[in-house]
């Protein structure tokens, strides 16, 4: 029998993570308000030089007939081939059977888009209309400076296509999968569309947003490197393959380069502890010792800007951890084991996914046996269903020093390979040491 | 002679009237001028008597009636004569009569049962129970106070953890005092209250050393045997004590029974258990307790042991994949 323990209400975990930002994908949902934003004479000779190289794409849901998601693109070829977001055509990857791609340009005109390749790292596709087109981008070839003005298309919450103006301000600081962030409001629905600079080239395509003119494209490099190795069809394009082999090299790399780095640590109450695993990941801190509570609690948080999109239900954050360290003179020894207990059953990692993106978890427990430490470990997995090989993994540590001192650890690891996820839980025990 | 004890029952056997006779000749009839008058039509006015016969052993005797009498004692025979001792049920008209001698031992009933037994003296003592009632509840509190770690002080653990506890009790026991009451016209509620309360108490330290054991000793397997065999030696107790209480049958086959109930519901709740084993859980769930004390008379296992040990966690997640794979 498994006994799950929840938190008693007493005890107050604060979640430190500040929040992620939100795809831009219209799925009809979460309102933003839209910035009012005054377009120069630029933006709009530039609208109507362009507004035929962009379209809307829709998903329709071939049983009913109904659109499904919405989202924008852009022709970058004479032959039809066109650029938009992985999360804008996902659903057609995973069920092709259930669903198809559709464009609609602002003049009205609409047809089939097939798909030719996705890269789901960089949350980017290449679809193909059957027609060739007579307007279409062409890419940047250097990179912009911080400050110029750039203009983002696309068609938000399908109210029409539509151009935002706003400046670039380079790769996001932090961020373990390259994004650019553009200071103007991309809006639901407008993922997949290009973001130009004054004289029409692609410099980026747009993904996401973190609400208030801080938004964030995909440098137009990777679309450019992608539309290179697509395949000229769409025919027999093992697209959840490729899927899966992107998703295990790019897990691969992370881990690799990871691991081969020295760890960072620092000390959290009398321990010390892993804390930056990769530079990429922000820390937060926070203790809670008010006075009439009879024991403190040292908390420290790590997680990752970014995740990668696989499917609307699942998204995967690379790696998260934390760590709680507990001390109380006041407490008895019964007391305590009952503090500690009711904590090391709250997990703090967040797990996304539906039952069709994802196994249940399988967990084991042992005690281990570390640097002058003693641990109890439980260890959980389960398997993405679509991508054998990888799981989503959860460590879960607890050691004591005799009396009433205690950390908890807790490291989790999505989209990993087993090998991968034990060899860093491993590194990450072994950095947990006793420091008074 | 031996006074005897004449019931007079109906045709489903329920005793309609109790007559004690202590002289003969007796008769009965639908006639007036008989001892014990019947209103049956099918009885003839002077249908029998109970008399002495020549080796002073009672005797029922027809006295030519029209419909006779019946010993259905021996095989519904139609008999001029037949003799009592030790006793005798026969049927005149639509009326049955049983002749007891007065020796008789009537069988413990419900009621009776409960004056047999040794545990009666504390059943009656409601001091005893409040006094149970109370060490129970200051027991369950005791554990409650000491393994707290927020900052509510003693009165208000009382209200938050502990008397709602015994509420739940007084609320259960009182359902149970109902229904003892229509089945045995007693309602021991404060049996009830105290026993209730002590099981829980006990449950709640046998939870805490199972724990204990489980984690100390890590044998996942034995606590779970412990836990079930537990589970079974309470069911027993309280179905054979109650059986005990309600039943006029023997102790062993009262115990035979309690085994097979207790059997019973253990199988449905292990079967339970067995099939939501592979209940898709969205989250992460393992074994929490955590005793520090325990902690240290651990020695765990090496990080290359744990390393090689965990990646079995890859073959039970394959073979769920497998499973649903089978049954899709």
């Amino acid at each position: 029998m498994v006994i799950m323990r929840r938190p008693l209400k007493s005890m107050k975990h604060m979640s430190l993570r500040l929040l992620g930002m939100v795809l831009v994908c219209g799925l009809f949902a979460g309102a933003v308000p839209a910035q009012p934003d005054q377009a120069s004479a630029s933006a709009q000779d530039l609208y109507e030089k362009w507004r035929d190289a962009i379209f809307q794409v829709r998903i329709i849901n071939t049983r009913t007939g109904t659109t499904s998601a919405l989202g924008s693109g852009f022709f970058i070829s004479r032959d039809g081939s066109g650029v938009s977001n992985f999360h804008v055509v996902s659903e057609v990857v995973h069920t092709p059977d259930r669903y198809r791609a559709e464009y609609e340009r602002a003049d009205g005109t609409r047809g089939d888009l097939a798909l030719v390749a996705v890269d789901v790292i960089n949350d980017l596709a290449v679809v193909k209309s059957a027609e060739p087109v007579d307007v279409h981008f062409s890419f940047r070839a250097t990179a912009p400076r911080t400050g110029e003005h750039i203009f983002a298309l696309g068609n938000p919450r399908d109210l029409g296509a539509t151009i935002v103006e706003g400046t670039y301000s380079g790769p996001v600081a932090n961020s373990i999968y390259q994004r650019i962030h553009f200071t103007g409001s991309l809006n639901p629905g407008m993922s997949g569309g290009p973001t130009i600079d004054s004289r029409g080239r692609v410099v980026g395509v747009n993904v996401a947003t973190s609400g208030n003119q801080i938004s964030f494209l995909v440098d137009a490099n990777h679309a450019k490197a992608l539309l290179a190795r697509a395949p000229a069809t769409a025919e027999d394009t093992p697209l959840k393959q490729d899927l899966r082999d992107q998703l295990f090299s790019a897990q691969d790399n992370f881990w690799q380069s990871a691991m081969s780095r020295p760890l960072d640590t620092t000390s959290l109450g009398e321990f010390s502890v892993p804390a930056r695993f990769v530079p990429q990941l922000s820390c937060w801190g926070d203790s809670s010792e008010q006075d009439d509570q009879k024991y403190k609690v040292l908390s420290q948080e790590c997680s990752l800007r970014d995740y990668v999109y696989l499917s609307r239900q699942h998204s995967v954050e690379a790696m998260a951890l934390r760590h709680d360290y507990y001390e109380s003179s006041e407490l008895n020894p019964l007391a305590f084991s009952h503090l500690y207990s009711d904590s090391f059953g709250d997990v703090q990692a967040m797990f996304y996914g539906a039952r069709e993106d994802v196994t249940g978890f399988r967990c084991r427990t042992d005690f281990v046996k570390g640097d002058g430490l003693n641990f109890r470990t439980a260890f959980c997995v389960r398997g993405l269903r679509e991508y054998p090989g990888l799981y989503d993994a959860l460590l879960r540590v607890a050691t004591i020093k005799p009396g009433t001192k205690g950390l908890q650890s807790e490291f989790s690891m999505g989209a990993v390979s087993l090998d991968n996820a034990v060899a860093a839980s491993r590194r990450f025990i072994e950095a947990i040491k006793w420091n008074p | 002679m031996e006074p005897l004890i004449l019931e007079q029952l109906d045709r489903h056997h329920r005793v309609k009237a109790r007559v004690r006779i202590d002289r003969l000749p007796f008769t009965v009839g639908r006639g007036y001028d008989n001892d014990l008058i019947l209103d049956d039509e099918y009885v003839s006015p002077n249908h029998i008597a109970i008399e002495g016969d020549e080796e002073g052993r009672v005797v029922i005797v027809d006295r030519g009636s029209t419909n006779g009498l019946y010993d259905l004692s021996r095989g519904k025979a139609k008999v001029d004569r037949l003799v009592v001792p030790p006793e005798a049920l026969v049927r005149i008209g639509h009326t049955q009569i049983r002749l007891r001698p007065l020796a008789f031992e009537q069988y413990p009933t419900k009621i009776d049962r409960l004056t047999n037994i040794a545990l009666n003296r504390i059943i009656d003592s409601r001091a005893t129970l409040l006094g149970l009632t109370v060490l129970a509840m200051l027991a369950f509190y005791l554990r409650v106070f000491l393994s707290d770690y927020t900052d509510r002080n003693a009165g208000k653990l009382f209200f938050d953890d502990v008397l709602p506890v015994f509420v739940l009790i007084v609320l259960w026991s009182g359902v149970w005092a109902i229904i003892s009451y229509i089945n045995s016209h007693r309602s021991y509620f404060a049996v009830h209250v105290a026993i209730a309360s002590m099981v829980t108490v006990l449950g709640g330290y046998l939870v805490l050393a199972e724990d204990v054991t489980r984690f100390g000793l890590s044998v996942e397997t034995l606590a779970l045997l412990s836990r079930y065999g537990l589970i079974a030696v309470i069911t027993f107790v309280m179905l054979y004590g109650h059986m005990r209480f309600c039943s006029s049958r023997s102790p062993r086959t009262i115990a035979h029974r309690a085994v097979a109930a207790c059997l019973a519901l253990n199988g449905v709740y292990i079967a339970g258990e067995y099939f939501s084993r592979d209940d898709f859980s969205s989250f992460p769930s393992y074994h929490a307790d955590l005793y520090p004390a325990a902690f240290q008379w651990r020695e765990g296992m090496t990080l290359e042991h744990w390393s090689e040990s965990v990646k079995d966690l890859a073959v039970r997640v394959q073979l769920d994949l497998d499973k649903e794979r089978k049954s899709d």
